[in-house]
């Protein structure tokens, strides 16, 4: 069980969200945006966060957006990985969601806290940073509504000011009709903490990649993307944007820093080959 | 209709399938205690402070316990473990103090609240290190520590828990005989349980003294001597419930948080108080199955004929002995595998480490022990470029041979392993030895053999009650607790059979009390169907004398014209001429009403009998009443280029003496297999470079997961061991044994390299073939 | 919006009655259902969301309930195994031995009934991926697969 109390308030509209976290944040007390709650509910349990009070925005309309509006496709940031692997408006974020933890957890995790939580993977934002031009984030706070580009709002975590919360995603309809791909490679298991994962795209014959799991969280790299559009065979250009990571790599109980290497490289060559086909 | 060899549904199924079965934690009442513990975040440190002020004045706080208010050592052989850490810990999640509270979240909460100060000391990771001279001592006082169980020879002044010598036959001969030789290094990491029932225990004592305990346990009787034993109780008094288990795998055979639990109540005047396990707690906190290293040395004539063993186990106990010096001689017993090896040496170590305390896993260190083997038996094959089933059944072990022990073993007592190894052949439809490559995919089977005995104690025994109600069906109790091998349903069978009775006619006591249960030792080494087996035969011919003896009365004839079944007491030549046990069982009445006889009870009991403890000097005795003998094998797909892999197949082939139940027994195999495909291929309990456990939860402590069990092929040898109910011989951990061998076997031939340590997951084939390439 | 702030009464709707709880705002769905619902049929394995021991079916979708807050469940449908009576499913798992200690069974039979009330028509390769989401420790898994086919076969046909 969860050993403190805490208070749960579930907002109907963005305004009675950022009112009642103002509110409380007012009395003195610290109040946390809550989505499917999975993170925040097992880290509570073993004390290692502490709050007074979760409000709940995922079943506020405007979160639960899904659906295609004028040139693009809107995410609602309370739609579950599920619902979003089910309607699969963006095969690349169906996929790469389809990944986060099992199925039922899957029915729960929803987009907005896949890429706030604390956990680094964030599988989820890696199709966005590769439309970063053509994606935006709506999020909400006191002062009312902001419009941010992805690149602005995500750079390995969601940069949010104090007391905002993301409402949804949008990227235009066009990242849905270009070759895509997302592979996630684990130790063993099919369901599992990711080696890595890697989301690639082929838009304009030109090859952009995202990856989550190698450094301490998800990056694009424009000299990766560089290395892998250069001439060369795939399995050349994978070595050589690989060795372009410089961040310290992963190193840890699902797998060595070295094995993630050797096995990104090889994942970005067989990547290749499918999506030059 | 006989009800033996029928896959008849397990007695506690629909309750099982409609959430009405319960488990020691579904039950509790208003006003219960909750305990919650503090567990050590240090793997070998001195306590220097635990600050309880703070804790102590938190709400509905009643009361704490720490290692200072307890002088009490525990150990089932060497009592060498304070149930709350006293002056220092051993191990990371030790529990160090005890809080007592009105619910669940203040326990907790206080529990947060409990600052312990420590002074580090250097850690021990593994046996060898443990070995060293130079070695941090881990139980300084090794040498005052009370016997409870010999033998155990500790070694005071080192980390040498214990030692197993086994000789037989001539080394010098061994060797001399020989023609080639192989040696292997192996280490092995410990295994969790993880039972998917985390460990619990209520304790509740009461005014007149008696001491009301729920646990989940294999053990309930052990729990009850145990608490009267290290509290003082008389036996009676204390009364342990064991309801329907949440898996156990030996893990919860050992005596735990029972002995918490009874602290904790005692410190708020014996109020009922529920101490439940966390998975996390589950996983760091209470034992796990034993790690080991080992270094096998074979010797064999140029035609492939084992000469010789030399063998060194150092088995990885953790921070306290448990069960571990009993599983050293279960290891030492069998150490050879199922082999004819005349000459035979064997050293087996229990060496303290700064690791979570071990005790009894599926196979009693009979899982890692063949691991050893089986590895060193395909280096052999490899050697002599022998086909590895081939290698086997050369070698296999058969009636007339003698055991490492001294055992001479016969038909009955051993089975037919060639049997097995035939069958197996013709599973793995290809030679072992070939492998079939596809540009970088290398499909490959591994086999290996595995026997097992019990190694139990010597006087193990075990009961059966028999009562009737009214109606003539027939109630049963017996003292095994059903954690899902399904002896429950077995010893119904067994009564049906031997009654000629329908099973729907045998009522089953599912939830065991000590007061009202006949004693079963363990609910453990898969001696159930045998023992427990023995027992009800026993009770029912008891009974089935009673029932004779009224209805000669009634029947007017002798005793010995009569048979039963069907409900009924018939004479064996006109069964027409019969009596209803509805009419004798509670008494007979005559139609004027006088009445005799009275309500019929079987009673039953079994005790093992010719068994013989190791002696010390070499070994030699007799560990069980029979053995169980298998061959398994497992066929894999490698990725050569990344070392990722798929299993295709697991096959097992048992002699299982006599299947009482097919679908039962094949589940139990079948269920074994996949324990053993994940040690071999993803399970460890891991620890860091300071010694803490970082394995504490299931995104850590990998277990399988549907989809990824192979395909299974099971087929039975049926060998009766004779003195056995119906032949059936021992089957509930077997499943396991020879797994992560075959495994192991099968991807190292498929990436030609040694795979001599687990679990072989891609990363590690891969590194190992960098390296054979570098 | 709906504020539960400190312990007072909630109406769930689990198994088609409305029943009245008292829980601590941070009490999980698992732990509600079985400290004062008695509905102990959902089994906390690890409260962490990984071994699906106490999922539930909630509008339609397995759940783990140890993953969700007691007051999130309120307007909902809940469905948990003592809601189930001799459905094909709980037939199949016992003539198929797909249990031994029982207690992963309450979750396996829940998101596979919500299996089969989402996607009759699942192939296995989706039975497979609603199914890995728990965990059963003594089982070959082979025996659960099998009885979920089983059922999922007989409504297809």
């Amino acid at each position: 069980m969860i050993p403190f109390s805490f208070e749960y308030h579930q907002a109907d509209s963005l305004e009675e969200a950022a009112l009642v976290y103002q509110q409380i944040q007012a009395s003195g007390q610290r109040p946390i945006y809550y989505g499917g709650g999975t993170e925040i509910l097992t880290m509570a349990r073993l004390a290692q966060i502490h709050f007074d009070a979760v409000i709940d925005i995922k079943q506020i309309p405007q979160c639960q957006r899904l659906e295609r509006a004028d040139d693009a496709i809107v995410f609602g940031a309370g739609v579950s990985l599920d619902r979003i692997g089910q309607a699969n408006l963006w095969p690349l974020l169906s996929q790469a969601g389809a990944r986060v933890a099992d199925h039922s957890v899957r029915c729960k995790i929803t987009l907005g806290g896949n890429l706030a939580g604390t956990l680094p993977y964030r599988e989820a934002a890696l199709p966005f940073m590769l439309f970063s031009s053509d994606a935006h984030g709506l999020v909400f706070g006191l002062g009312g509504s902001r419009d941010v580009p992805f690149k602005e709002l995500f750079n390995g975590q969601l940069n949010l000011r104090p007391g905002e919360f993301l409402v949804e995603l949008r990227v235009a309809q066009f990242a849905a009709e270009v070759p895509a791909l997302s592979v996630k490679k684990t130790r063993l298991d099919w369901v599992d903490y990711p080696l890595f994962t890697v989301a690639m795209v082929r838009a304009n014959s030109e090859i952009r990649v995202a990856f989550s799991g190698v450094t301490g969280c998800p990056f694009t790299s424009d000299a990766i993307n560089r290395m892998l559009n250069a001439a060369g065979s795939g399995d050349d250009r994978a070595r050589s944007a690989v060795a372009q990571i410089s961040d310290p790599v992963v190193d840890d109980l699902h797998g060595s820093a070295k094995y993630r290497r050797f096995l990104l490289t090889r994942t970005l060559a067989d990547m290749l080959a499918k999506i030059e086909e | 209709m006989s009800t033996i060899g029928q896959s008849v549904r397990r007695t506690e199924a629909p309750n099982k399938v409609t959430g009405r079965a319960k488990y020691n934690a579904d039950t509790h009442g208003p006003g219960t205690l909750w305990a919650h513990l503090v567990v050590s975040s240090e793997a070998h440190a001195k306590i220097l402070r635990i600050d309880r002020d703070k804790a102590m004045t938190m709400a509905g706080v009643k009361a704490i316990v720490t290692g200072d208010d307890v002088s009490l050592l525990c150990g089932e052989v060497l009592e060498d473990r304070p149930p709350l850490a006293k002056g220092k810990v051993r191990y990371y999640g030790e529990p160090i103090a005890l809080v007592v509270a009105t619910g669940e979240a203040e326990a907790m909460l206080a529990a947060l609240a409990i600052q312990v100060e420590y002074q580090k000391l250097p850690v021990v990771h593994t046996p060898l290190e443990a070995m060293r001279p130079d070695a941090p001592l881990i139980h300084e006082n090794l040498g005052h520590y009370a016997i409870a169980k010999p033998p155990i020879s500790p070694q005071p002044g080192t980390n040498i828990a214990d030692v197993v010598t086994l000789r037989k036959g001539d080394m010098n001969v061994g060797w001399k005989s020989s023609a080639v030789s192989i040696e292997g290094n192996f280490t092995l990491p410990s295994i969790d349980h993880a039972a998917m029932e985390t460990r619990s225990a209520k304790v509740e004592i009461l005014h007149d003294g008696r001491v009301i305990v729920h646990t989940t346990t294999q053990a309930p009787f052990e729990v009850q001597k145990l608490l009267s034993q290290y509290f003082g109780i008389t036996q009676g008094k204390v009364i342990v419930n064991a309801p329907l288990v949440g898996g156990a795998f030996g893990g919860k055979a050992t005596v735990q948080l029972e002995i918490l639990a009874y602290l904790a109540s005692r410190a708020v005047s014996g109020r009922l108080v529920q101490l439940v396990n966390s998975r996390e707690q589950d996983f760091k906190t209470s034992p796990v199955g034993t790690g080991l290293q080992a270094k096998i040395k074979l010797g064999a004539t140029r035609q492939g004929k084992l000469t010789v063993a030399e063998l060194t186990f150092w088995v990885d106990v953790g921070a306290y002995t448990d069960s571990s010096p009993r599983m050293a001689r279960a290891i030492t017993s069998d150490c050879t595998g199922p082999y004819r090896v005349d000459h035979v040496h064997c050293d087996t170590y229990c060496l303290y480490t700064n690791h979570t305390y071990a005790t009894a896993y599926r196979g009693f260190g009979h899982m890692p022990m063949t691991f050893c083997i089986e590895r060193a038996m395909d280096k052999l094959a490899d050697r002599l470029a022998i086909d590895p089933l081939q290698l086997r059944r050369l070698n296999a072990i058969q009636p007339g041979h003698t055991t490492p022990t001294g055992v001479t073993l016969n038909l009955s007592r051993l089975g037919n392993l060639n049997a097995c190894i035939d069958r197996m052949n013709d599973l793995v439809t290809k030679p072992p030895g070939q492998v079939t490559r596809v540009a970088h995919r290398v499909r490959a089977t591994g086999v290996s053999c595995f026997w097992k005995t019990s190694s139990s104690p010597p006087d193990a025994s075990s009961g059966a009650i028999i009562t009737f109600n009214q109606e003539g069906s027939m109630n049963l109790s017996t003292g095994t607790v059903e954690f899902g091998a399904g002896t429950k349903t077995t010893s119904a069978q067994i009564l049906a059979e031997r009654m000629d009775m329908s099973i729907e006619d045998i009522h089953v006591h599912t939830h065991i009390n000590t007061k009202v249960d006949p004693e079963h030792w363990k609910t453990v080494a898969s001696l159930s169907t045998f023992m427990v087996g023995r027992a009800v035969l026993d009770a029912a011919d008891d009974a089935i004398t009673q029932l004779k003896s009224l209805a000669a009365v009634v029947l007017r004839c002798a005793s010995a014209d009569l048979a039963v079944g069907q409900g009924r007491v018939f004479i064996k030549d006109d069964p027409t001429m019969n009596v209803a046990f509805k009419d004798i069982v509670h008494g007979y009445q005559y139609p004027e009403g006088n009445a005799i006889g009275g309500q019929v009870i079987g009673r039953g009991t079994y005790i093992v009998r010719h068994l013989s403890p190791l002696n010390p000097d070499d070994g030699q005795g007799r560990p069980g009443p029979a053995w169980t003998v298998g061959c398994q094998a497992v066929e894999v797909e490698l990725d050569t280029s990344d070392g990722t892999y798929e299993i295709l197949r697991a096959m097992t082939v048992v002699d299982i003496g006599r299947l009482i139940n097919p679908k039962g027994a094949l589940g139990m195999v079948m269920g074994g297999m996949c324990q053993g495909l994940g040690y071999g291929s993803r399970e460890a309990v891991r620890y860091d470079a300071l010694g803490r456990l970082v394995t504490d939860q299931f995104r850590t402590y990998r277990t399988m997961r549907l989809g990824e069990q192979p395909n299974y092929q099971v087929d039975f040898v049926e060998t009766p061991q004779i003195d056995a109910p119906y032949g059936a011989r021992a089957v509930g951990e077997h499943g396991v044994l020879a797994i992560p061998s075959a495994l192991a076997n099968a991807l190292a031939r498929a990436a030609g390299v040694e795979i001599d340590s687990l679990p072989a997951t891609p990363e590690a084939i891969w590194r190992l073939g960098t390296e054979v390439q570098a | 919006m709906f504020s539960y702030t400190t312990r007072q009464s909630l109406i769930l709707r689990v198994n088609q009655d409305a029943l009245t709880v008292t829980p601590r705002p941070s009490d999980t769905l698992l732990y509600t259902l079985r400290q004062e619902l008695g509905l102990t049929g959902a089994k906390p394995g690890c409260e962490n969301g990984d071994c699906g021991a106490c999922t539930v079916i909630f509008d339609n979708l397995p759940l783990k309930s140890c993953l969700m807050l007691t007051a999130e469940a309120v307007g909902h449908e809940i469905t948990t195994v003592e809601g189930f009576h001799h459905t094909a499913l709980q037939d199949a798992f016992m003539d198929h031995w797909a249990f031994q200690c029982g207690y992963c069974t309450s979750g396996f039979l829940t998101t596979a009934h919500a299996l089969l009330t989402r996607h009759p028509d699942a192939d296995r390769q989706t039975m497979v991926e609603w199914l890995r989401s728990n965990l059963c420790r003594c089982t070959g898994y082979q025996e659960i697969g099998d009885a979920v086919w089983s059922v999922l076969q007989a409504g297809q046909t």
